[in-house]
C-alpha cells in the first residue's frame, strides 16, 4: 500500500509527465506539414487587423503562443 | 408687426447647466457602480463585435477554409468563427473610457438614482433612532428608564 506521501509524490510525476508529453505533442504539431508557416500567417494577418483598428492587444509576444495553442486545441478537439 | 421672442438661448444655457452635473461624475464613479459597471463593459463588446467582430470572423472564416487539413484545424466548414472572435476579443486591452461613457444620460441617471436611494436609507434610519431615543428618558433619581 502507498502512504500518502507516496500518493503525492505519484501525482506530481504523473502531472508533470503529463504536461511534458502535452509539450512534446504540440511541439511535433508546430513542426508538421507546415503547421507554422500556417500559424505565421494568421498570426501576420491578425496583426495588420489589430494595427489598422482603434484596439491593441494586451501583449503581443505572447499573444503569438497564445494563438498557437488556441488553434492547437481547435485542431484536436475537432 | 411685434418682435417675436425665440429665446435661442434659454436652451444654450439650459445645456451648459447639465454639462457641469455630468463633470461632476468620473470613470471611477460609473465603474464602482456594479449596474452602470456592467453596462459599460457589454457597450465595449457591442462595438468590438459591430466593427471589429465580423472582420475577424472574416479573417477566420477564409483561413480555416483555405489551410485546413487533416493535421491542421480541421475546420473547413468555418464553424469555429465564434470561438475566435472571442478569443481575439479576450486577448485585446479593454480601453471602456471611450465617448460612450461622456454625456451619457442612462449612465448617469442610474447612478443618482442609486445615490437618492442611499440617502433616503440613511435619513430614514436617523428617523427611526430619533424616535427610539425620544421614548426611554433615564431618571437619575430612580437610576431607571421612564
Amino acid at each position: 500500500m502507498y502512504n500518502q506521501s507516496q500518493w503525492d509524490a505519484f501525482i506530481i510525476s504523473q502531472t508533470k509527465m503529463r504536461k511534458e508529453r502535452q509539450e512534446k505533442d504540440f511541439q511535433n504539431w508546430v513542426k508538421t506539414n507546415d503547421n507554422e508557416m500556417k500559424l505565421f500567417s494568421l498570426l501576420d494577418i491578425i496583426n495588420k487587423a489589430i494595427e489598422t483598428s482603434s484596439y491593441e492587444l494586451k501583449n503581443k509576444n505572447a499573444f503569438k503562443d497564445e494563438l498557437a495553442t488556441f488553434i492547437y486545441n481547435l485542431t484536436i478537439d475537432a | 408687426m411685434p418682435k417675436r421672442g425665440l429665446n435661442l438661448y434659454d436652451n444654450l444655457y439650459a445645456s451648459e447647466d447639465i454639462q457641469e452635473e455630468y463633470m461632476d461624475l468620473t470613470y471611477e464613479d460609473y465603474m464602482d457602480n456594479p449596474k452602470t459597471k456592467e453596462i459599460i463593459i457589454n457597450q465595449h463588446f457591442f462595438d468590438f463585435e459591430e466593427h471589429f467582430g465580423e472582420k475577424l470572423k472574416t479573417i477566420y472564416r477564409k483561413h480555416a477554409y483555405l489551410k485546413s487539413d487533416d493535421t491542421y484545424l480541421k475546420d473547413q466548414d468555418m464553424l469555429n468563427d465564434n470561438s475566435f472572435m472571442m478569443f481575439v476579443y479576450d486577448n485585446i486591452l479593454k480601453k471602456y473610457n471611450n465617448d460612450f461613457i461622456q454625456n451619457n444620460e442612462i449612465l448617469q441617471n442610474i447612478i443618482l438614482k442609486d445615490i437618492d436611494f442611499a440617502q433616503e436609507k440613511i435619513q430614514k434610519t436617523k428617523i427611526k433612532i430619533n424616535l427610539n431615543t425620544n421614548f426611554k428618558k433615564f431618571d437619575w433619581a430612580t437610576k431607571t428608564y421612564k
